[in-house]
This record gives C-alpha cells, sequence and structure tokens, in this order.
C-alpha cells in the first residue's frame, strides 16, 4: 500500500510520521520541492498558541485539532528527544492597553497548565500603559531543528524522500493509493483553491539570550525566543504576495520591540525572513475523489492553517490520518 | 497603571480614571500596531476632543467629580460611536491611486501607505473585536468601567455607583494608609490585605453588599493566594471593608444606569454562560483525553516506533467474540446456522456458527463455516481469526487456505496472502510439486526469514501460471480464482477480471466468485459492468452483505453518495435485524454490524459535507441515520 505525502512543511511531516505510525502495512513518501529552510515553516517562532480565529469544519472538531496536538507536543516535550527536536516549554505575557478579549484565549485557556491573568505588578514590567494581561506556559516548537529531526524519523521508520515538482496533483494517480497534500501555499495552484490568502509575515531573529519569556502586545508586536535566537515581529499583510525582506516593516518592528522591552536596543541581527501564511477558513482537512483518466484518486488535503501551522500540525495530521485509513479500508472486497 | 502614580498626591498628576476615558475615545478603525503608532493616531485623530475633555476634568486628583465625569464620558462616546462607523481609509492612497500612473506604485510602496495597509488588515483583525468592544463601549460610561473589569464574570447587578465607590474607597483607604505611613513597612505592602484593596481598587475584585465576589479567574488566582499561609488574615480584614461597604451603599442611584444594568447583565449571563459552557467543554475534553493518553501509555509497553515484522504482522490473531451472544443455550446451533446460509442469510447464519463455536471450541467444521460466513458477511477482521483457527486443526485445509487468501488481500496483507497461495498449491496433489523447496522452508521458519523476507509477487505469480499451463484444456476454477486474487494483489486488474470471469463460466452459481468479478472490475474501473456482476450475486445470495457493500463503492466511485449511503444502510440494518430473524430476544445489535460499513459510511458522510451527522456514525446510531436516508425496515 502506497501513501505519498505532497509537501515537506511542518504539516506534512507530522502528518507522515503519523501515517507510519497508524499504517504498518504502509509505503510512506513525502514528495516536496521545498525543504527545511525554504519552507514557511521556517520561518515561524513555533510557539503554541492558536487564536480564536483558526477553524475547522466545526468547533467540536478544531478543538480536537487543538487538544491532540498539545499532547503530541507535551509528550515529545517530555521525552529525552526534546532539545533535539527543538521543543521546549516556554511561558510569557501578553499585554493589552485597549481590550481584554485579547489578552484571553478561547481555544487554550483548558489545555495549557496555566493561563491567568496577570498582576497589576507584572503590568509593570514592561513599558507602557498595559491595562490588560495574561501569563501562560505553553510550548514552543524550533522548526530549524524540528523539521530535520522530523524527516530523519521520518527516513529511520522507512519512508522515502522525493523531490519533485508537480503541475496537477492528478499526476501521481497510479503511482499511490492515496495522496495526502500538505502543500500549504502551493495548494492554491494546484487544487485551484481561491479560498487560500497568503498573510505575509516578516520577522527579525536577534541574539538576546537573556529573554527568557515572550511578550505578545495588543497582537501585532511579539518577541519570542528560539532555541537559537529571539524572533521579534511581526506583520500580517492580508493577500499578500511579497517575499522580500521590507526595510520598513523591519524598521516598524525593531521600533515596537525595543519599545515593549528596551533592552533589545543594540542587540545583533541573525537573519530576517519574511513568510507567507497560508490561510484559510476554514482549515481544509477532507478526503476527495480526484476523477482521473484511470479513476478517482484519493486525495485527503491538509492545507490552510495559516499562522498556525506549527501549533496545529499534529492535531491535523492525526485527524488526517483517521481520513486516510477510511479511504484505504473502502475497496471493493473480493 | 502603577500603585505609586495613584497614591502618591501628586498636583496634576494622571488620574487612573483618565485612562479611561482614553479607552472610550480610542478610535478602532485606525488601531495601529504597538505602542508608538498607537499614540500618534491618538493624537493626530481626536485632538480636539481629547482637549475638550481634558479642559473640564479637574486636575487633583481628590476633588474629581464622579457624576461630571460620567457625563463628560456618556457625550464623549455618543460622538465616537458615530466616528467609529466610519472606517475610512486614509485619503492620501486614493489620491494616489486617483492620479494612476506608474507613480502610485512606488507610493504604494511609501511609509504612509504601508501604515495605512496595515491598519486596514489590522481592522481585518480587529473585526473579531470590534463587536465585544463596540457593543460595551455602546452604551454609555459604566460599560467602560464595566469592560475594565473584564475578568469579573459574575454579578452585574449592582455595577456602577457601589462599583466605582468601593473603588474609591478601597483608594482612599490605602491612600491615607500611604500618607499616614502605617502602610509603608515592607511587609504590609506585600500583605494580602493590600493585595486584596489594590485588587478591589482595580476592580478585579467586586464588593458587593458585603460579599466578595470574583470571577472564575479570580477564583483561581484567590485560591492560589489562599494556599498560601496569610490566608487567614485575609478573612479577618473582610470585616472592616463590609462596614465601609454599607455606608457607601446609599450614594447616588441614577436611573439611566440601571438601564444599562439590565442591558449589560444580559450580556453578561450570556457571556458567563458561554464562558461555562466552553470551560465545561474544555475541562472534559482535555479529561478524556488524558485518559485517552493514559491507557495507551499503559497498554502500549513498546516504542511504537518499534514493531514486529511486517512480514509477520497478523492483528487478527485471537477471535473476539461479540458479547452477549443471544444464542448461546441453543442445542443445535450449528445446523441452524447451515440452514441460514443455504437461505441465504448470512448475518443470522454468523451468530448460530458464533454460538455453536462457544459449545464446541474444539470442532475445526464450525470454525471454518464461520470464517467463510464472516467474510461474506464484511467482517474481515474475524473471518481471519476464525479461519487461522481452522487452520491450527487441521494447515492442510485448501478452502480454508483460500479463504484465508482472500481476506489477507482485502487487508491488503500482501504477504500473508501470497504465503496463504503458496500453501494451498502445496496442498494440491495436482500441482504440490511445481512448488520450489526455498517457498516452502520460508514458511516453516519466520524467525530465521528476516534475510529472505516472504514469498516473492512474482514468483508466485510464475508458480500458479505453471500451473494453468499444466492443464490447458479445463479451467480449473481454483486456479483461476487463485490467480485472479494474485492479480488483484499485483493491480493487474484486467488479467484479473479474465480469471474470475472464467471462474464463473465454470461455476455459475457461485455467488462468491461473481462477487470477486465484480470487485476485480471495480478496481479496474470498469463500474458498470461490476454493478452487473454483484447484482447476479446478489440475486443468488440475497443476504450477501458483502456484495452489497461492494455495491455502495461502486456508487462512491461513482459519485453518486446518496445512494451509496443508501445501500450501506440497508446492509447494516440486514446485520442488525438478524437477532431479531432468529427469533431470539435483541440484546445490542451494535455488535452484529460490521466497522468496515461502519468506517465506509462515515467516509461517505463527510464526502457529502454531512459533518453534523457525525456523532450518529460515533454512537452507531442507526435509527437517526435510517430517518435521515428515509430507510425503513421490513
Amino acid at each position: 500500500m502506497k501513501v505519498c505525502v505532497v509537501g515537506a512543511g511542518v504539516v506534512g511531516l507530522t502528518t507522515a510520521l503519523e501515517l507510519q505510525r497508524e499504517l504498518r502495512n504502509a509505503n510512506v513518501t513525502v514528495l516536496a520541492d521545498r525543504f527545511e529552510q525554504d519552507t514557511c515553516s521556517d520561518v515561524a517562532a513555533g510557539l503554541f498558541r492558536p487564536s480564536s480565529s483558526f477553524s475547522g469544519p466545526t468547533e467540536e472538531i478544531t478543538r480536537k485539532w487543538i487538544s491532540d496536538a498539545y499532547s503530541y507536543w507535551d509528550e515529545l516535550r517530555k521525552t529525552e528527544h526534546s532539545a533535539r527536536a527543538g521543543v521546549c516549554q516556554l511561558s510569557g505575557y501578553i499585554f493589552s492597553s485597549r481590550d481584554p478579549a485579547i489578552v484571553r484565549n478561547y481555544y487554550i485557556e483548558k489545555v495549557v497548565p496555566l493561563y491567568r491573568a496577570a498582576t497589576e505588578q507584572e503590568l509593570g514590567l514592561c513599558p507602557g500603559e498595559w491595562k490588560y494581561g495574561s501569563f501562560f506556559t505553553t510550548i514552543l516548537t524550533e522548526c530549524r531543528r524540528f523539521q530535520p529531526w522530523a524527516a530523519d524519523r521520518f527516513l529511520e521508520n522507512g519512508g522515502q524522500i522525493v523531490t519533485e515538482s508537480l503541475e496537477s496533483l492528478r499526476e501521481l494517480q497510479g503511482r499511490y493509493d492515496v495522496v495526502v497534500n500538505c502543500t500549504g501555499l502551493a495548494a492554491k495552484r494546484l487544487c485551484n483553491d481561491q479560498k487560500l490568502v497568503p498573510i505575509r509575515g516578516q520577522i527579525i531573529k536577534v541574539r538576546a539570550p537573556w529573554v527568557k519569556t515572550f511578550f505578545y502586545a495588543d497582537f501585532d508586536t511579539y518577541i519570542i525566543p528560539g532555541f537559537e535566537g529571539v524572533s521579534l515581529g511581526g506583520c500580517r499583510n492580508y493577500d499578500s504576495y511579497n517575499t522580500d525582506v521590507s526595510p520598513h516593516d523591519s524598521s516598524a518592528i525593531r521600533e515596537r520591540c525595543e519599545a515593549l522591552l528596551p533592552s533589545l536596543r543594540g542587540s545583533q541581527v541573525i537573519r530576517e525572513s519574511v513568510g507567507l501564511r497560508p490561510h484559510r477558513d476554514p482549515v481544509r482537512v477532507e478526503l476527495e475523489l480526484l476523477p482521473t483518466a484511470n479513476g478517482n484518486l484519493r486525495v485527503v488535503h491538509n492545507y490552510g492553517h495559516g499562522g498556525y501551522g506549527v501549533t496545529t500540525a499534529p492535531g491535523t495530521a492525526k485527524y488526517a490520518t483517521q481520513l486516510v485509513k477510511d479511504a484505504l479500508k473502502s475497496n471493493s472486497k473480493l | 497603571m502603577s500603585f505609586k502614580d495613584l497614591v502618591e498626591p501628586e498636583c496634576g498628576g494622571a488620574n487612573p480614571l483618565m485612562n479611561l476615558g482614553r479607552v472610550v475615545r480610542r478610535d478602532v478603525a485606525f488601531q495601529d500596531e504597538g505602542l508608538a503608532g498607537g499614540r500618534s493616531s491618538f493624537a493626530g485623530g481626536d485632538r480636539e476632543l481629547v482637549n475638550e475633555f481634558m479642559g473640564q476634568i479637574a486636575p487633583a486628583p481628590q476633588s474629581f467629580r464622579m457624576d461630571v465625569l460620567l457625563k463628560e464620558m456618556r457625550e464623549i462616546d455618543a460622538q465616537n460611536f458615530h466616528r467609529q462607523q466610519q472606517i475610512v481609509p486614509g485619503p492620501a492612497v486614493i489620491d494616489t491611486v486617483a492620479s494612476g500612473g506608474t507613480a502610485w506604485v512606488e507610493q504604494f510602496h511609501s511609509e504612509a501607505a504601508q501604515a495605512r495597509a496595515e491598519s486596514k488588515l489590522s481592522s481585518v483583525w480587529s473585526q473579531s473585536h470590534l463587536t465585544p468592544i463596540q457593543g460595551a463601549v455602546n452604551v454609555g460610561p459604566n460599560n467602560i468601567l464595566y469592560t475594565k473589569d473584564f475578568f469579573d464574570v459574575h454579578d452585574p447587578t449592582s455595577m456602577e455607583p457601589e462599583g466605582t465607590s468601593i473603588r474609591q474607597a478601597a483608594g482612599e483607604m490605602l491612600a491615607e494608609g500611604y500618607a499616614a505611613r502605617t502602610l509603608n513597612n515592607e511587609r504590609m505592602n506585600q500583605s494580602e490585605f493590600i493585595r486584596f484593596m489594590s485588587n478591589v481598587r482595580a476592580g478585579n475584585i467586586r464588593i458587593h453588599g458585603g460579599q466578595v465576589s470574583s470571577s472564575v479567574w479570580e477564583n483561581r488566582f484567590d485560591e492560589l493566594e489562599a494556599s498560601s499561609s496569610k490566608g487567614k488574615e485575609e478573612q479577618l480584614q473582610q470585616k472592616p471593608t463590609e462596614a465601609d461597604v454599607q455606608q457607601l451603599q446609599k450614594e447616588k442611584d441614577e436611573e439611566e444606569q440601571r438601564v444599562d444594568d439590565d442591558w449589560a447583565k444580559a450580556f453578561e449571563a450570556d457571556k458567563r454562560e458561554q464562558d461555562e459552557a466552553s470551560d465545561n467543554y474544555n475541562k472534559q475534553f482535555w479529561e478524556r483525553l488524558q485518559d485517552e493518553w493514559r491507557t495507551l501509555s499503559e497498554s502500549e509497553g513498546q516504542h511504537p516506533w518499534l514493531s514486529e515484522f511486517s512480514d509477520y504482522y497478523d492483528p487478527y490473531k485471537e477471535y473476539k467474540f461479540d458479547e452477549e451472544n443471544p444464542m448461546q443455550d441453543i442445542e443445535n446451533a450449528f445446523a441452524k446456522g447451515k440452514a441460514f446460509l443455504a437461505q441465504g442469510d448470512i448475518p443470522s447464519a454468523v451468530l448460530c456458527f458464533e454460538a455453536a463455536v462457544k459449545h464446541d471450541p474444539e470442532n475445526p467444521e464450525i470454525w471454518e463455516l464461520l470464517g467463510f460466513s464472516q467474510a461474506e458477511n464484511e467482517k474481515d477482521p474475524n473471518a481471519i481469526a476464525a479461519l487461522n483457527k481452522a487452520l491450527s486443526f487441521n494447515p492442510n485445509n485448501a478452502p480454508v487456505l483460500m479463504a484465508l487468501a482472500v481476506s489477507y488481500t482485502n487487508e491488503s496483507m500482501q504477504n500473508q496472502a501470497l504465503r496463504m497461495l503458496v500453501r494451498w498449491m502445496k496442498c494440491n496433489g495436482k500441482y504440490e510439486a511445481l512448488v520450489p523447496p526455498e517457498m516452502v522452508q520460508v514458511q516453516e521458519s519466520p524467525l530465521a526469514s528476516s534475510l529472505m523476507g516472504g514469498p516473492n509477487l512474482q514468483q508466485v505469480q510464475e508458480l500458479f501460471i505453471k500451473a494453468v499451463q499444466q492443464s490447458p484444456n479445463e479451467i480449473d476454477a481454483d486456479i483461476q480464482e487463485a490467480l485472479g486474487v494474485l492479480f488483484n494483489l499485483s493491480s493487474e486488474y484486467d488479467k484479473a477480471v479474465d480469471c474470475f470471469q472464467a471462474a464463473v463460466q465454470v461455476r455459475p452459481d457461485s455467488s462468491k466468485a461473481w462477487n470477486r468479478l465484480g470487485a476485480s472490475l471495480a478496481n479496474g474501473n470498469r463500474s458498470v459492468e461490476a454493478v452487473e456482476a454483484y447484482q447476479r450475486a446478489l440475486s443468488i445470495q440475497p443476504g450477501f452483505i458483502r456484495a452489497r457493500y461492494n455495491v455502495g463503492i461502486i456508487c462512491i466511485n461513482l459519485k453518486a453518495y446518496k445512494e451509496a449511503a443508501e445501500h450501506l444502510l440497508t446492509a447494516l440494518n440486514h446485520q442488525a435485524t438478524s437477532i431479531a430473524r432468529s427469533g431470539l430476544n435483541v440484546s445490542s445489535p451494535a455488535n452484529q454490524m460490521s466497522t468496515t460499513i461502519w468506517t465506509t459510511l462515515r467516509m461517505v458522510l463527510s464526502l457529502m459535507n454531512r459533518q453534523d451527522l457525525q456523532p450518529a456514525i460515533d454512537n452507531r446510531d442507526l435509527e437517526t441515520l435510517n430517518r435521515e436516508f428515509s430507510i425503513t425496515n421490513e
């Protein structure tokens, strides 16, 4: 039984690993034309914090994705591999001067181990007139470490990685029994899905090892310490395809972050990156029977996670794997 | 808002209540990112309002008058509400676009345009927040204070006069304490009481009628605090506060505020319900998930990635009885079962055989028939277990080996299927000479075969082709069927069709053969011909669950999802009612139904985008689904 996962970002890799775990008899192949540092996942800071706007087909399913994803990251965090996999625990603050709703999180308040209001004193930690704040403990996944680690695990389990560009998913008919489409933004072209919208984001990675907690301010400003550097962000440019680093965004980000945390002034820049978040409402995780010349190709889609790919990848991977299993079981029986 | 600012009596210092003014006036549409951006928009857009507001408020903190302040806020808010309606992008962009030419491209990249673009997207972002903000801000200044107490979910009843007064009182108390230097002591600062009072001042904890009420969040916070040693102190300190509270309760009582209270009450009640519901939901979910994880970690001794050789992987070793078999006490279950088989009622036959085998577990014949029937009942896992049991009594049982090969093929367990086929060949007197000894040896010592692997598909095919060639004039239906199975394994469906067509020529009354022909046609995308073959099979054996299931699969391939669901439900109903047909008490029809059929039905429903029926599938709620698809049970 041959299954192909198209796309090697965090969603593709977690799906491939889950498929290997659940389908003992299957040969799983990851097929992609961009890997590791060329993927959108690489730009992400990787903090587990799904926004209230993240939505799947139903609320129940969405919550299940988020719980499953948290369990996955948490289990991984507790093993000896966690550092090599780039997974660690991280706590921090969200401050807002405008709206109490911003500092609350509809999805994860009961999922993460701690989510509480910030005290008066904590509101004074950062310069600025912060009125509302919360402090919570969650998990960070550094994709620069996770992607190579996951790929190694995948290969160890007998998987194959193929470098190939596709014009259409139909090209895979006859080569595989089921195809799992984890192509993110490329699904717009591959599936002609107009609901997929890139949301451009830019970050600056700086060397600031004294930053030990994350800070969010009114949502568009964030400071997230990772394994190798601190991610300063960010921006959300809806429907922008610009992949160049913009010096204006850069100085805006710098200014906002330094206003929030003055100690960052003068910190050394490691790199600046731009990523196009593949946003779709709802996130598409479903089976499609794609008609081709030789019958129907079973495609399970798993894309459209937007800015919450790293966060929710394992949850959607589990759901997608169940869809693959159902599809494989549903054969004509001799 | 720092403690120091409030309490130290600086002249003209920032009054914390002024912050509230800022909250009111901030035009959400022009929300910019971060501090710097925010400030500038604030300054730019609402300069006149700011001045107006500032001018009318007395600078000294002690002498502010609540009613004046509230009135101002209400007026400003009314204006602000109207302003908020127009979310207009800056004129600069429109002008540059209108002027045309490539100039606008450059200007688009300029800072001003950037800021506009960003404010636009922030407005997209804030769409989700716009409603709550508007909703809260809309109804007058009371709710401004109210939104500030965002952690507070309970009791909006006695909102404003008490709320503000108490907070004022708290503030004053702390101010006095500070002035009198009694609170200057480091340790006093940290005490529960001070923290409690500052929370009251901030509005996080509300004192209503002498009772301290706090939100769900604050409860947690309080728990944490209470668990510390100073918990008891807090209890004592509450008494003096109560006295003050009663005093201040006689403050002004404006009518408008009551109206706002009602509105706010309703809003809050809703919000509270929602919060509680989602709290409960989340809690349940999380607990359920934790349980699952616990059981999973307990049952899985090994690391999931260390697994048995896939060659010898067999998940169906033990036969799992469908519990509560109601036919357990019937003596001649075996005979009854055979009768049902003759009738073509497969599910009832299965029930009988299960009962029979419980009585007489050492009877290979019953296991055999049970195995065959379960396969036709679309329950391959059970079939494999039963057939293996039969095989344990007689390892050279040819029909059993063939049936096993078929079931393994359906479950995509290629290696096992090939092994069975080779063994089948070996048992068959006519062809056993053809089987090369190495192939057989591989079977005997599974542990040593890690180097050899299982029998090779290619090799087995050659073997069978040789067997066919041995007798070119007559068609050996068994060989043809075996070869057909092999070609299914190698995905050479047209060849498989040829084999099965030969088989049905020899055995036109074998519903099994017709079904296999149909399946091979379906796999080869010859759906229309497949339907004809299935119809033949069903006409011979109307209770042939597997054939009906296959018809459902064809419908899916042809995108006739509704018809597919109907066929699958027909099959499930047939299984569910088998107990009744056997004339016994219905215990749990759910166990009689095939998991495979349910799985495929789930797939069909999601292809139809009927996620609302997912719970029905999870609960195996046949009734609901019958209703949805208008299926009646004759």
